[in-house]
């Protein structure tokens, strides 16, 4: 197969797959159904403060894959809803910061800066509107950048990284993340290193499960999904109930503002607004394209970026449509271009980019990494066209962004009014049936709690999750991998050194240390 | 930034980054230094009792003429590394006049207390969610076992359905210190809806407790 | 732990109750059965006990619930499947060597063949080693010689009896291999296909790309040559005589009575030895073919693997 026919055997996959059902004769493809309804229920999860889109993410996955199976079959589908999700959740974060001041993710913090001053102008509608605008730029952009750069980025790594520069990338990424993630680097470390630990309990090559105690409990290991779930979410949920039962107060529902009846958002203002666009997609892609670091920052540099820049008559903080745009643009950004390490590396940078790893490893028969993107043409390699299918599926997202998002943006801001007192006991009780159903015994359930007290300590002591959780997912990789590396080398103990490029992204990894440590202190 | 949970679940307010709650700068110091000292000893005791004793393999270990890496080598790494960072945390700790990598509360004994209290209320759902289905067959059913029955309504939702609910209303009780009528219904709601989104669409699917028996 | 006590006693209280009802007529499931699978989900094997865990759910009413224990070699799930009631309500799909090799190799591995309820045989693996075709080696004498020559060969085994099996060979022949342990059945090829190995054994799922010529097996690791390559020669002929190849399985805890043994292995091998099921097509195409050996015949050829893996343990520990 031809490098066309590989991508347009991907599109197809998505567009003319299997039916769903029927309407006046034109079949519905189960991927673009799944992709449309990911994308719906994300907006109104996005919309939700207390919720995300990973959250979504994350409980869905035992869900899907009960529908859909373990065969190649159920990826696309699988995908397709995550990728909506992942889409419609980062459109739907800014509706409440811009009518209500109460952004529902980190991301949409600075949206409310700028959002919420025109709501109360009256210009409610002009925000939503410039959030639209700017962040389906921000994603089309974003998908571009990443379209093209996996294939040739995997393509490069295949063919110049052997095990010892693999092992080498890891550290290298493990690193990043320790360094960037959070208030201090020693922090970041100490997190990926107990993610590290943590995975090694129960695994390994002899036949004794490693750190077991010799107990069944922890002989098979700690399950990947309950580590994740428990410090990502549980460790989140705790810390709110605490700050609940500490404030214990209702949030007054803020005063309704007359609307101005006219809040279209005309061509020629469209176009005023490109640039601040255009900077902040671009610093939002690039910052989405480095593990570690994700959309918090993306938005709070891209805001910073158009304030720079901004020369108009309302400053921005005042209800400038620039300074939405600016933000919305560069946290938009972010979700295309994580995929970038993950389909090219293997390597997953963000919390989202996790949970479409641990869908490929739970389906099977798709590992993201280099080997995906080997265009052979004798025989078809079935892992090329999926991930053409997903780049479709982003595609036909990013498409609906477009064309529908706006309107539904304009229906979710009822999702402010969910009660959070029963809301988060609720995503425990969803958390706990989830992580069962998947693994069918209470031990899962258990190891969740445990991971849940773990993530409950390292918020109230600024200890950062994500590169635990980052650790935790590559460990086994790595540890296979360095030890391919060593028997390779014949058992030489300098193995890592061997080669150029591993010695290079050992230095890198220092070096990060080293600068952000520095960085940081002198703050 | 922090970015720690940042897409996790339910980031605590984003903007309590920028809260300043008043909190003497001396507890954040040393919070970090108790918190680097107590994971020292953890990386240490690791280090000298666990990783030995617990592993079958070595650093290295040679077999079929070839040297292999242990299984001992990548637990030592990590555990060394937690020693290594935070003795250095605990020494830039003392360096440092002012830290301010701590944001929220750290933890009290108010703290500590509230989360044995949610601790409570999480063993108690999880005891009845585990029991109350086989009890309920020892009881009614004479010639049968939970593991027989445990696809058969209503036994199968038992132990959810009650224990999900108590898990529920009593965290929605202890958060708002009181519970409405309103609150019951809707968390029984919501245990109803689980049921119906995980368990009644799917064959192969099993709530809890039902794989465990 | 404690509700493992009371639960065994609930179970062994209603066991004695339904074995007596239960005697007079045909045997079948009081209640949902469990399926541990020790294979990953979403590989050959978990897709083999999915498809028959669907059909026997077609045919003959049963509720089955699959469940992916992988891990140690098989030995995760076998502990496990060990640990549950042998009424027919828990059974699991695994592979020959997960039983014999797996549970000798251990120092502690705490279970042996005797633990379980032999079912059946579904099918077996095709065993080869293979290189890419570009390297220029036709069959394994080549690669000898190659070695002979002075080339350094890597090799990737997923598992320690596969790199004993490549220990011997390499002692019979004089030559030396530097093994590196892959892992997952498609570990061995990622590696061979990204020339980050020379050669790999790989179970059947490299014979896509010997078919397409990428791939040429160099020798076969079963008792007869294999269907893709039926030039490669077998490795008895080089002094190797141990089979590298193994049967996927069916098994049970030990002490399965009689009439429930018979009923769920006949049932298993109904759905194999179908050609309409999609499980047939699905062996035949990736697998060697329908393969089943049951009753008392798979009683005696565990006995007979076992003694074969305890010989090669012996004779790789030297």
């Amino acid at each position: 197969m031809s490098v066309f026919e590989y991508v347009w055997a991907g599109v197809l996959a998505v567009f003319l797959g299997p039916e769903a059902f029927n309407i006046f004769g034109f079949g519905i493809p189960i991927t673009v159904l799944m992709i449309i309804s990911g994308f719906l229920i994300g907006i109104f999860v996005g919309a939700t403060p207390g919720l995300s889109g990973p959250f979504l993410m994350a409980v869905s996955l035992p869900i899907l894959i009960s529908v859909f199976g373990f065969t190649p079959d159920a990826l696309l589908p699988v995908f397709g809803f995550l990728v909506g999700v992942m889409k419609g959740s980062t459109v739907g974060g800014a509706v409440p910061a811009i009518l209500f001041n109460t952004p529902g993710t980190p991301d949409a913090l600075m949206t409310t800066l700028d959002g919420y001053p025109m709501t109360k102008s009256g210009q409610a509608g002009k925000a939503l509107r410039v959030a639209h605008f700017a962040s389906a730029s921000g994603d089309t952009f974003s998908d571009i950048v990443l379209f093209t750069c996996a294939p040739f980025l995997a393509i490069a790594v295949e063919s110049y990284l052997g095990f010892t520069e693999k092992a080498a990338l890891i550290i290298l990424s493990l690193s990043f993340v320790a360094a960037v993630v959070g208030a201090s680097p020693l922090k970041g470390l100490i997190s990926g290193a107990f993610g590290i630990f943590f995975a090694s309990i129960g695994t390994g090559e002899d036949n004794y499960s490693r750190l077991s105690f010799g107990t069944d409990f922890l002989a098979n290991g700690i399950p990947l999904i309950s580590a994740v779930l428990g410090v990502l979410i549980l460790g989140e949920v705790f810390v709110s109930f605490e700050e609940m039962w500490h404030e214990r107060r209702d949030a007054n529902a803020p005063p309704e503002v007359p609307q101005s009846t006219d809040n279209s958002l005309s061509f020629a203002e469209r176009r005023k607004l490109l640039p601040y666009i255009g900077v902040s997609a671009f610093l939002g892609t690039c910052i989405g394209a480095l593990p570690g670091i994700g959309s918090t920052l993306a938005a709070t540099l891209g805001y910073a970026t158009g304030q720079k820049m901004h020369k108009g008559k309302i400053p921005f903080g005042k209800g400038a449509p620039e300074g939405v745009a600016a933000t919305e643009a560069a946290n938009s950004s972010v979700s295309g271009a994580n995929l970038i390490p993950v389909l090219s590396l293997g390597i997953p940078g963000n919390v989202g980019a996790v949970f479409l790893i641990l869908a490929a490893d739970s389906i099977g028969g798709f590992n993201p990494g280099p080997s995906v993107f080997r265009f052979t043409t004798e025989e078809v390699n079935p892992e090329l066209i999926i991930a053409f299918g997903l780049f479709a599926s982003m595609a036909f997202a990013n498409l609906l962004n477009w064309t529908i998002g706006a309107h539904f943006m304009r229906m979710v801001g009822i999702m402010t009014k969910v009660p959070k007192p029963v809301l988060m006991p609720f995503v425990l009780l969803l958390t706990l049936t989830a992580i069962y159903v998947q693994e069918t015994t209470f031990d899962a359930v258990y190891f969740m709690l445990f991971f849940g007290v773990i993530g409950y300590l390292m918020r109230k002591l600024a200890i950062p999750a994500l590169p635990f959780v980052i650790a935790f997912i590559l460990a086994k990789t790595l540890e296979t991998t360095i030890r391919q590396a060593f028997a390779v080398s014949d058992a030489d103990p300098f193995f890592l050194f061997k080669s150029p490029l591993s010695v290079v992204f050992l230095a890198l990894s220092i070096f990060v240390i080293v600068f952000f440590s520095r960085g940081k202190n002198n703050d | 930034m922090d970015k720690g949970g940042g897409g996790g679940a339910t980031s605590s307010p984003p903007y309590s980054i920028f809260l300043n709650r008043g909190i003497d700068m001396d507890i954040f110091r040393s919070t970090d230094q108790i918190t680097a000292l107590v994971l020292a000893i953890l990386g240490l005791m690791m280090l000298v009792f666990w990783i030995p004793n617990d592993i079958d393999t070595g650093l290295v270990e040679k077999f079929r003429r070839q040297i292999f890496i242990g299984d001992a080598l990548i637990p030592t790494i990590a555990a060394s590394a937690i020693l290594l960072c935070s003795c250095l945390l605990f020494i830039s700790g003392l360096r440092n006049k002012t830290n301010k990598s701590l944001q929220v509360n750290p933890l009290d004994r108010e703290g500590l207390g509230f989360l044995l209290v949610v601790a409570a209320i999480i063993t108690f759902s999880i005891v009845v969610m585990f029991f109350l289905g086989p009890l309920a067959v020892a009881v009614f059913e004479d010639e049968s076992s939970y593991r027989i029955m445990r696809d058969t309504v209503p036994y199968k939702y038992l132990g959810f359905l009650v224990g999900g609910s108590s898990l529920m209303i009593g965290l929605i009780r202890l958060i708002e210190g009181s519970i409405r009528p309103q609150r019951v219904a809707l968390a029984v709601a919501t245990v109803v809806l689980l049921i119906v989104v995980f368990d009644v669409p799917f064959d192969t699917l099993l709530l809890p407790p039902n794989g465990d028996w | 732990m404690f509700y493992r006590f009371i639960k065994t006693g609930i179970v062994i209280a209603t066991l004695a109750a339904s074995i007596t009802v239960t005697n007079a007529t045909e045997w079948s499931p009081s209640g949902p059965i469990k399926l541990m699978i020790a294979f990953r989900a979403g590989g050959g094997v978990d897709t083999q006990a999915r498809l028959i865990a669907g059909d026997l759910q077609e045919r003959h009413g049963w509720k089955i619930i699959p469940e992916n224990l992988a891990g140690k070699g098989g030995a995760i799930m076998a502990r496990t499947l060990k640990a549950e009631p042998a009424d027919g309500l828990t059974i699991g799909m695994t592979v020959t060597e997960a039983i014999t090799y797996s549970s000798i190799a251990s120092r502690n591995a705490g279970y042996s063949v005797d633990d379980f309820t032999m079912l059946t045989t579904t099918t077996g693996s095709q065993m080869g080693l293979f290189a890419k075709t570009s390297r220029g080696w036709k069959t394994l004498p080549d690669l000898i010689a190659a070695i002979k020559g002075g080339q350094k060969i890597t090799l990737g085994a997923m598992s320690p009896r596969l790199a004993d099996g490549a220990y011997i060979l390499a002692r019979e022949n004089g030559i030396d291999f530097t093994t590196v342990m892959v892992k997952g059945g498609k570990g061995a090829l990622n590696g061979v296909l990204a020339d980050d190995l020379d050669v790999g054994w790989g179970a059947g799922p490299q014979n896509k790309s010997v078919l397409a010529g990428d791939l040429v097996n160099l020798v076969s690791g079963e008792s007869k040559p294999l269907k893709v390559s039926p030039d490669a020669p077998l490795l008895a002929d080089f002094g190797v005589p141990y089979i590298m190849g193994a049967k996927f399985m069916f098994v049970a805890p030990a002490g399965l009575p009689e009439d429930a043994r018979k009923v769920l292995t006949d049932a298993i091998i109904e759905v194999v030895s179908d050609p309409n099921t999609k499980v047939n097509a699905m062996i035949n195409k990736a697998f060697s073919g329908v393969e089943t050996i049951s009753g008392s015949d798979l009683d005696k050829f565990m006995a007979t693997l076992s003694a074969q893996d305890q010989a090669l343990l012996d004779a790789s520990s030297e």
